[in-house]
């Protein structure tokens, strides 16, 4: 803690619109490094290692894949997430998923997976003494699975039953809609679950085929936090996934060119037995890796997300939030930032009563005009602060940071530090808020997609139209 | 704004700092009978945690306060006498803060995280929220929250069954007083009702302040400073010792049914039956059918679930407060109460009969538990900030805690179990209330 400051801070805190920053008076910056440094080591065959070392009592492990549903076709579309599961059934040493199971719980570890659209985790987490085992399973199940015919068959139920889920839950079908609306034509516009036929007719062949075109040591990052000694782990590493290939013989590219990486489009399904119109409003956003990724994420932050429940009310810094909170145009909002490798996604999800639609959609998008022509010095340095302590506040527990250079190793290619990160975005200027507003939410057709009574949602040229002001 | 000289100086903040340092706890209590509690060492990262405990819950109000408590919750972050409501929200929102607010039985939890160099600016705050004034229009609008709260843990099976469970438990008394607003006595919930309740609860000598990643002697030296608290002196709220008596709360309900059979625990200082009933909750474990390994897949519970396709999922719970706990199983099923809860005495008697690998397993488990639920901030925060409010000593580092763990016996285990069953047990039933047991019937079933 600081001392002296208390002055400078009781200044600022009078002045809430002003344009002090309370972060930046701060005199030592030093507790930015007070993290544990990124080690990371790259294998002959590919695999790159990456530890952050913390001590402590737990580890996390896992591998990350660059690997998920963009990898697929029409004909395997599914697939990614169909071998998630079936890689927890079974190697030759052991041999049923019970024998797997039982050896995590033994040594009071925990086993999880995901598949998105471009990345696959397998992540462990597990008492110190135990990161050896733990790199053990995961290296086996990543070599050995046997992908039991039987059990393939057994396993096809779980995913359609996950399936039924999925489309029971409204904001998963806008976002599946929202992709292959946005993203038609391309592989990021199909769904990661695939569609109910493949989930049927998806075999061990493609399983295996997919294996071993995608989870090549070039494209796994071997991630670590917590109770982890780098050079152990390397070597572990090294002699354990000694089978996985550097790459996979064939030259093509392993993912189909995304052809057409944004498309205005509207995909509404009307349905007038739901009480709440659900919809997303969305825009090309920026890839993982653009120079302008903090600028965009400071944009997502100022227009911000409402809800009832929300202890500030209508006293919430969001200009949206306040007109919604103040109007009662919605149950809820919230503004996304999706990244890929090469596009992304910028908007809003909203839930609202089928009256309202027209105007919250209208004081969404008149926001996006405001900060792109008249956003205010006291609200980008305000975001700013925001921003720097919510970034930093994800550096929390084994498993958000072994997760976090996993994440970025694959689509970053490096781990960003604690400085990297306050630097960039403390740097941020309202002109560079007002450039990228500008080049991403004005006079742009959006893609949007809406389920719900939808009987007031507006024609698609009126959602065109609000994306720009004649005056201006 | 951060002037551009700065920026280019932390461009040689190129090595990190960090070393590996134990864990410690440290507390002190300060002249006007304010407790300070803090962690710190370990790697908790760029961030801070610092959160105040006000010591007095639902447990503390009479008949006609019930949710009084869920009032001053909803106005934690609204005007005190130094900010007004919007200053306060929008501040705090700078800091990045992920703050929260929790309610409990026995205490109200103000949570918040932040940057090291805003954490003093976070403490003042803290202490202006210890001094809420409360005018009319804002305690008669967090009063309709409270409204629209309770109407929607109404239709939340898990919090209604809880609730009705501490209710059937203590019997109406201390922890057996709602914890959701009852929604008829909203009406009651008046600016003079709040005021009363909040000028005896917020007190200096009534709160702990707790925080994970600050140095304890600044930390202690800055809140002495600062003003904590409403009023110098006031009548302190009424407060008995928790007894638990036991008992039944059987209702009819549409659909699958949920019940919960409980016993009586162990109080938070009781750390050796604590210790030792986690344990046992390790060895009952969980299920339901999708579950991933390391949430109870290989447990006991999860045996019953699969065995029997009825049985929608099943899990053991063990509540600590100051002076009581509670230890139980919950269990969702579609058919068949009787026949499911004969399977679970059955199940609970086996299970404190487990020793060798089967405890083993169960202590491993446990231990992870504790290492990995007090990896984050803000649980830490509160792993160390419950010990203070439940008066323990010697307040334990998780390390610490897990050693108790690692301490603990086959005969720990059936000692505790047959303490535990014992008493006469609670049993709640929403669902097919056609086909439940007595108590006497299953107090027979779990004789130890």
């Amino acid at each position: 803690m600081l001392n002296n400051v208390s002055k400078l801070f009781a200044v600022s805190a009078k002045n809430i619109s002003g344009s002090r920053s309370i972060v930046s008076k701060s005199f030592d910056l030093g507790f930015l490094n007070k993290t544990p440094k990124t080690q990371i080591t790259t294998l002959p065959n590919g695999i790159r290692v990456a530890t952050e070392q913390s001590f402590g009592e737990t580890a996390s492990v896992g591998v990350w894949v660059d690997s998920g549903s963009v990898y697929e076709n029409d004909k395997n579309n599914g697939v990614a997430h169909f071998l998630e599961h079936m890689i927890f059934k079974g190697t030759p040493t052991r041999p049923s998923p019970h024998a797997i199971e039982s050896e995590v719980e033994n040594m009071g570890g925990s086993l999880n997976a995901f598949t998105s659209r471009e990345h696959s985790a397998y992540y462990m987490k597990v008492l110190k003494d135990n990161v050896p085992n733990a790199v053990d399973i995961l290296s086996d199940i990543f070599q050995n699975s046997k992908f039991d015919s039987k059990l393939i068959e057994d396993e096809r139920q779980t995913i359609i039953s996950e399936n039924n889920y999925v489309q029971s839950k409204e904001d998963e079908v806008i976002f599946d809609q929202l992709h292959a609306a946005a993203f038609q034509g391309s592989p990021l516009g199909r769904t990661i679950l695939g569609p109910v036929e493949n989930i049927k007719s998806i075999s061990r062949d493609q399983i295996l085929e997919f294996v071993s075109k995608n989870y090549t040591g070039d494209r796994l990052v071997v991630s670590a936090a917590g109770a982890v000694d780098h050079d152990a782990l390397v070597k572990q590493v090294a002699e354990k996934f000694a089978n996985i290939k550097a790459a996979p013989a064939s030259q093509e590219s392993p993912r189909a060119q995304i052809t057409n990486d944004f498309v205005g489009s509207e995909i509404r399904v009307r349905d007038d037995s739901l009480p709440l119109v659900h919809f997303a409003v969305a825009v090309k956003g920026l890839s993982w890796d653009h120079p302008d990724y903090f600028v965009l994420e400071l944009i997502q932050n100022m227009i911000g997300n409402w809800n009832r429940s929300i202890s500030a009310g209508k006293n919430l810094s969001s200009n949206l939030g306040e007109i919604v909170a103040t109007e009662g145009l919605a149950e809820s909002f919230s503004t996304f930032f999706t990244c890929y490798k090469d596009t992304g996604l910028f908007g809003h999800y909203g839930v609202c009563q089928p009256e309202t639609v027209d105007d919250l959609i209208a004081e969404m998008l008149k926001e996006w005009q405001r900060i792109a022509s008249s956003v205010k010095n006291s609200e980008v340095e305000r975001a700013k602060d925001k921003l720097i302590a919510t970034t930093l506040m994800q550096y929390d527990g084994t498993s958000k940071i072994c997760e976090g250079i996993g994440r970025q190793l694959l689509t970053l290619g490096r781990r960003l530090t604690p400085s990297e990160t306050y630097l960039r975005i403390s740097e941020i200027t309202p002109a560079d808020v007002k450039r990228v507003a500008t080049s991403l939410l004005r006079d742009v057709s959006p893609a949007v997609t809406a389920i719900g009574p939808t009987g007031n949602f507006p024609e698609y040229n009126f959602v065109r139209g609000w994306t720009y002001w004649n005056r201006l | 704004m951060l002037s551009r000289g700065l920026a280019k100086g932390i461009r040689y903040y190129t090595t990190s700092t960090f070393q590996e340092t134990p864990r410690v706890v440290e507390s002190s209590t300060l002249a006007n009978g304010l407790k300070v509690v803090s962690m710190t060492g370990g790697y908790s990262g760029p961030a801070v945690s610092l959160g105040l405990y006000i010591k007095s819950g639902s447990r503390n109000e009479c008949h006609n306060s019930a949710g009084v408590n869920q009032v001053l919750k909803n106005l934690v972050f609204q005007s005190n006498s130094k900010k007004l409501y919007l200053e306060v929200q929008r501040e705090i929102e700078t800091m990045g803060s992920t703050a929260f607010t929790q309610a409990s039985r026995d205490s109200l939890l103000i949570s918040t995280q932040t940057l090291p160099v805003t954490s003093q600016f976070m403490l003042q705050h803290l202490a202006n929220v210890t001094k809420p004034t409360l005018p009319y229009h804002e305690v008669r609008d967090s009063a309709a929250v409270v409204a629209d709260e309770s109407e929607a843990y109404n239709h939340d099976i898990y919090t209604t069954l809880f609730d009705s469970l501490h209710q059937a438990a203590f019997r109406g008394k201390t922890l057996g007083r709602p914890l959701v607003a009852p929604r008829c006595n909203i009406s009651n919930l008046t600016q003079e009702a709040v005021t009363e309740f909040a000028d005896k609860a917020y007190t200096p000598s009534n709160m702990v302040l707790v925080s994970v990643g600050v140095n304890h002697k600044e930390l202690v030296e800055e809140a002495g400073k600062l003003d904590f608290g409403r009023t110098k002196s006031s009548a302190a709220l009424t407060s008995e010792p928790a007894k638990y008596i036991g008992g039944e709360s059987i209702k009819y309900n549409a659909g699958n049914s949920h019940v919960i059979l409980g016993f009586e625990g162990a109080a938070h200082s009781n750390v050796r039956d604590v210790a030792a009933l986690s344990v046992l909750q390790n060895i009952l474990g969980a299920g339901c059918a999708k579950l991933a390994p390391g949430n109870g897949v290989t447990s006991r519970l999860n045996q019953i679930v699969t065995n029997n396709p009825s049985v929608v999922s099943a899990e053991a719970f063990n509540l600590t407060y100051g002076d009581a706990g509670l230890f139980g199983v919950y269990f969702e099923t579609e058919s068949n109460v009787a026949k499911v809860l004969s399977l679970l005495t059955s199940e609970i008697v086996a299970a404190s009969n487990v020793s060798g690998q089967e405890l083993e397993k169960a202590k491993t488990i446990t231990r992870s538990h504790i290492f990995e639920q007090t990896e984050t901030r803000s649980n830490a925060l509160e792993f160390i900030g419950k010990q203070a409010v439940y008066q323990v000593e010697n307040i334990l580092t998780p390390s610490q805690f897990a050693q108790e763990v690692a301490k603990v016996t086959a005969e720990d285990v059936k000692r505790v179990a047959k303490k535990m069953t014992s008493s006469k047990p609670t049993l709640v039933v929403s669902g097919d209330n056609s086909e439940v047991p007595t108590l006497e019937s299953l107090q027979s079933a779990l004789k130890l």
